[in-house]
């Protein structure tokens, strides 16, 4: 080749190289999906349903409910500005924190299924576990629990003021910091574990599969183990308000003069950037595995780890070495940030508009940060799920002799045993510490003809009355486990009596109805009619499928209209009947 | 190689700057103020800005702003009338800003500075709030100007009385401000330094203001907002102060029941210590009485102030009843006001997409054209707007505002219209999709003139001053003039056509025919 035209090919290459990050902001701009326009700026994350669906609080104080394409499906009146705590349950519940300290649950239809003054102040946003016990802090030193339904089982005082919002780790107990420079975790029965002075205040909680992490008001990121022993410090410069952890376990890290981070799982500090532009990042999303955007509108050139945004308003597409992959300019400033299951950057802006921009790039990253992402429900990777083992209480005599007495003892002793049980549970004792073995152990009693053998103790035999006390008890402090349990049992309980027990207990925990429960009830109703209808079976029937619409909202299952039009049609009581025409109507959305 | 280097760079210089124009494109609609008439002329004196806001910040640090009427001027151009009368609770004090007969401002702007100055100073609001509310403020007081059956229903007499017709509220000339205006601002009854509800948005913000900005290109979108932030802020405080209120009775009837209940205990033991002095010797009885006489005479009096104590506690949690209830008021006018606000942003935004749409409609479907016309001081001025059929939504508006004609006709694809240019008129071609000028004729045109176009190719006949007198010209597509008539013609001519001849009014008002081909008489 001449050298001169090799020369001139050389200085195209170099004007290319050059220039190629301006050709990538030359890229056409892609259409947003959709775009909604809410009556307020959003007010915390944005978080998504399993099917896509949208969620998130303004300062209108409503909580909307946005379809994947950008149509408003409903709208809640908060009737109090959102505090910026916003998390979806396993089951779908919503739970939302106000500015007067409250902490209301919606169903998936928006209708509210409780709510409660969780703490006076500006709540925290709630850690939500896999059984659904709902974990909140009150002001100052106080953590409580609640099951799903609203019901408060334990508190235990820190006596240290919490700094900042709490996460499960991978144990599944509960990481919480106090003002005071120390670390705590507690289980999620409410005993305290354990306690480590950091030294430093942290803003701001995460996980690892390995790590615990705390980021701190003096710019650092420390690392400690599952008994809280420290590994590692990483130095960012800046106070810390925003921590997430990538799928390849690297954590990112956004500081208070707008800059990014990325520190490596052994706890190097890999780089610390500001986008090009020279704006602060705004808000990140962790890509769950690093992917080319599957958008050709982008022109995606390199696979990408990470979402963010900027002060300047653009959407940018990073690789964790920091390198912009594409970038989008966005029509307004943009305010938070989220990926939706679909792959869509969710960007609720300053102006009250929220752009979906065709991402093509699948959420991921590590607990809390992925709360609403479907693959996770807020139980942090490796957490326990199911029953804890009971041998943890061992050195408890209560467990013990509640154990001996419900699964060893004589008929008269379970009865006792099985009241004095339900007698804490209706006066409202405090449980921590106790939670667990008592939701189990009634489980066995109220489960003992049927699932008896099953039992690590041998085979159990309960009497009436203790089974319908457990019954009791398990509708009152049941979680999400529970409601199934409750479901096997009516599928094959055959006394009316006790089926009326265990559908009114079904009723209080929202429990879902698929179809094997609703050809379950479809059953009993045609039995109990044929065979002279109990009118106390009827309405119970009647009152579960009406609590479940109000938990569970949506459509419920054509077998459990035509209970219901049989109840309606049997010769049950008129009461019981026109209970059962009103609840159709219910359903039909015409009450 | 720099050769090499040079010629690629200039290969891509139009890729580098494309994306700043595709931003350019997309901020097409800016924001356009209220209608207020300013000054134009030559200025004899510049003040800064920081001098203006002076003004205002001074006429603040003046008047005392407390429980009491004040007033206060300044150098003689300026005065602030602190209008409060405690005694009347139902409707609003006010601040009246006056710019006095010897005031000199002249633009809306700096009126807006020096209230801005002034909320600065006499109530301690930061600039942006200040520059806020004072934009507000004119606004308010335009729309309610001279209307003093509006202030009598919302103002105390104590503010009415400083108001006439005449000189209510803020003229809409910069030449009706001096001694001709008087800027009312409403206050809260909370009003004090460092209250952000000290002047009270919700009067401010009253639904006729915000029908006003709802009639600008951006339905004044982004102010409104504003608004709303600051009287959520306003809200806040307000709820705060309620709270400590509350909690503020709380501990005084907490304490009135332990007086209560120490009182309740004094009473016992006078009455135990009662009988056993029953039992004394006379002259040991009588003294004793008498002090038991005096303890209850002084308890009777601590009840009788407790009573009173107890009574005020019980006002105070009435009055709290009744801000509550203004808090919860204001709060749905709030949220109602966001409703308002999210339903003309997606009215904005869909105008946007479809103002993209335009562009390919068919002919059933192309929008619909109007000159909307003002009255300003007796001439009639008109704009160009662009109307969705289907929707009725406003699309789009020409720039140009000082369009004379009374009608728009088509010519060469464009709309044809005459313009007023300084004192006279010249034609103008707009874009039928971007009502953007694309062309205005050199000669000069009367304004009053009619526009007719005929002929294949189409000229337009209109007319035009030649030689100091007005003739019919022929213009074409380039609104170049290409022929006139030989005779002049009354400017207020009708122009009519037919056959090959056309009809106007001769300057000696004879009605003539001119052939169409030379414009000269015809045979």
């Amino acid at each position: 080749m001449r050298p001169r035209l090799r020369q001139l090919l050389g200085g195209a290459l170099v004007c290319f190289l050059c220039l190629a990050p301006a050709l990538l902001d030359a890229a056409p701009l892609p259409p947003w999906s959709w775009r909604f326009i809410a009556g307020g700026v959003t007010v915390g994350p944005v978080a998504f349903a399993p099917d896509g669906i949208v969620y998130y609080a303004t300062g209108d104080r409503y909580l909307y409910a946005v379809d994947p394409g950008g149509t408003m499906i409903w709208r809640t009146d908060l009737g109090v500005r959102p505090a910026g705590g916003l998390v979806v349950g396993p089951d779908q519940t919503i739970y939302v924190t106000l500015e007067n300290g409250g902490l209301v649950a919606l169903n998936r239809d928006g209708r509210l299924i409780w709510q409660a003054r969780v703490t006076a102040g500006r709540p925290f946003a709630p850690v939500v576990t896999q059984s659904g016990l709902v974990l909140t802090v009150r002001e100052p030193a106080t953590v409580e629990a609640r099951t799903h339904t609203g019901r408060l089982i334990w508190g235990i005082d820190l006596e240290t003021r919490v700094s900042t919002a709490p996460v499960l780790v991978p144990d599944g107990s509960l990481l919480v910091s106090g003002t005071g420079g120390e670390l705590l975790l507690v289980s999620t029965d409410g005993r305290l574990l354990g306690r480590r002075y950091l030294g430093e205040v942290a803003t701001v909680l995460g996980v690892t599969g390995q790590a615990i992490l705390a980021g701190s008001a003096d710019g650092r990121v420390i690392a400690v183990d599952a008994a809280l022993e420290p590994l590692w410090r990483a130095d960012v410069g800046s106070a810390i308000h925003t921590l997430l952890v990538g799928s390849r376990g690297d954590i990112f890290v956004i500081s208070d003069d707008g800059m990014l981070s990325r520190i490596t799982p052994q706890g190097i500090l890999a780089w610390r950037v500001r986008p090009d532009s020279g704006s602060a990042v705004a808000a990140v999303a962790v890509v769950a595995r690093p992917e080319t955007s599957a958008t050709p509108e982008l022109r995606a050139t390199a696979p990408a780890d990470l979402l963010l945004v900027t002060g300047t308003g653009t959407l940018e597409a990073w690789s964790r070495e920091a390198e912009p992959v594409w970038r989008v300019q966005l029509p307004d400033r943009p305010v938070s940030l989220g990926l939706s299951p679909a792959g869509e950057a969710v960007v609720p802006t300053g102006t009250w508009v929220t752009y979906a921009y065709p991402a093509g790039l699948t959420p991921g990253g590590a607990w809390p940060q992925a709360r609403g992402d479907p693959a996770r429900r807020g139980v942090a990777p490796g957490a326990l799920e199911g029953r804890p083992d009971l041998t943890a209480y061992e050195r408890s005599v209560d467990y013990l002799a509640l154990r001996a007495r419900l699964l060893a003892g004589g008929q008269t002793e379970q009865n006792v045993a099985m009241a004095d049980v339900a007698a804490r549970v209706r006066a409202g004792h405090d449980l921590a510490g106790r939670y667990p073995y008592l939701l189990q152990l009634s489980e066995h009693v109220a489960g003992s003809p049927y699932f008896g053998q099953l039992s690590q103790f041998g085979a159990l035999s309960a009497p009436r009355r203790a089974r319908e006390e457990a019954i009791y008890v398990l509708g009152e402090i049941g979680d999400l486990a529970t409601a199934r349990f409750l479901a096997r049992l009516l599928s094959h309980e055959t006394d009316a009596t006790l089926q009326t027990s265990i559908l009114a207990s079904m009723g209080r925990l929202g429990t879902p109805i698929d179809r094997e429960l609703a050809a379950r009830l479809a059953n009993i109703v045609r039995r109990n009619a044929r065979e002279g209808p109990d009118n106390a079976l009827g309405h119970a029937v009647v009152a579960f499928v009406e609590s479940v619409h109000l938990h569970r909202g949506g459509y419920l299952h054509p077998d459990v209209a035509q209970a219901l039009l049989t109840v309606a049609q049997a010769n049950y009581s008129r009461q019981v009947r026109e209970y059962a025409l009103s609840t159709v109507r219910l359903l039909a959305g015409q009450r | 190689m720099r050769r090499g280097l040079i010629a690629v760079l200039l290969l891509l210089t139009p890729f580098l700057f494309a994306l700043d124009v595709a931003e350019e494109e997309l901020r097409e609609l800016g924001t356009r103020d209220v209608e207020f008439i300013n000054y134009t002329g030559p200025y004899e004196t510049i003040n800064t800005i920081e001098e203006i806001v002076g003004i205002g910040r001074s006429l603040g640090a003046g008047v005392d702003v407390g429980p009491a009427s004040s007033d206060f001027v300044l150098a003689g151009r300026y005065r602030v009338i602190h209008a409060v009368d405690p005694a009347v609770r139902d409707r609003f004090d006010a601040d009246i800003i006056v710019p006095l007969a010897s005031a000199r401002v002249d633009h809306i702007n700096n009126l807006r500075r020096i209230i801005s100055g002034f909320l600065q100073e006499a109530y301690t609001y930061s600039p942006a709030d200040a520059d806020l509310l004072a934009r507000w403020i004119t606004i308010y007081n335009a729309v309610v100007r001279g209307n003093m059956e509006f202030f009598g229903e919302r103002y105390k007499p104590v503010v009415t009385g400083n108001l006439t017709a005449a000189n209510a509220g803020l003229s809409r000339r910069y030449d009706e401000w001096p001694g001709q205006s008087r800027i009312v601002i409403p206050l809260s009854t909370t009003a004090a330094p460092g209250v952000i509800g000290a002047v009270d948005p919700g009067e401010i913000a009253d639904d006729r203001v915000i029908e006003e900005l709802r009639t600008l290109d951006d339905r004044g979108v982004e102010e409104r907002r504003e608004m709303i932030d600051l009287t959520e802020r306003v809200i806040e405080e307000r709820e705060e102060t309620v709270a400590r209120e509350e909690e503020a009775i709380l501990r005084e009837e907490e304490r009135v029941a332990e007086e209560e209940a120490r009182i309740a205990e004094e009473r016992e033991r006078i009455a135990a210590e009662r009988e056993e002095i029953a039992a004394l010797p006379e002259e040991e009885r009588e003294p004793a009485e008498e002090e038991l006489v005096a303890r209850d005479e002084e308890l009777a009096e601590r009840e009788r102030r407790l009573e009173e104590e107890r009574r005020a506690a019980e006002e105070r949690r009435e009055a709290i009843i009744d801000d509550r209830q203004e808090i919860a008021d204001l709060t749905d006018r709030v949220r109602a006001e966001r409703e308002r606000i999210a339903r003309d942003a997606r009215a904005l935004l869909d105008e946007r997409e479809i103002s993209e749409e335009v562009r390919g409609l068919s002919g059933t479907l192309s929008p619909v054209y109007f000159l909307r016309i003002r009255d300003e001081a007796g001439l009639i001025l008109g704009q160009l707007i662009q109307i969705n059929p289907v929707t009725g939504l406003l699309l789009n508006r020409s720039r140009e505002d000082r369009i004379v004609s009374r009608r728009y006709t088509f010519h060469a694809e464009r709309l044809l219209v005459v313009v007023a240019d300084g004192e006279s008129g010249r034609l103008a071609h707009y874009d039928v999709t971007t009502l953007a000028e694309t062309r205005r004729s050199e000669d000069e045109v009367h304004i009053a003139s009619v526009m007719e176009v005929r002929g294949d190719p189409a000229r337009v006949y209109a007319v035009v001053r030649s030689a100091g007198d007005w003739h019919l010209g022929r213009f074409d597509a380039e609104l170049a003039l290409v022929d006139r008539s030989v005779i002049a013609v009354n400017p207020y001519t009708t122009i009519a056509f037919s056959g090959d001849k056309v009809w106007v009014q001769s300057a000696d008002d004879r009605i003539v025919a001119l052939a169409l081909d030379d414009l000269r008489i015809a045979p």
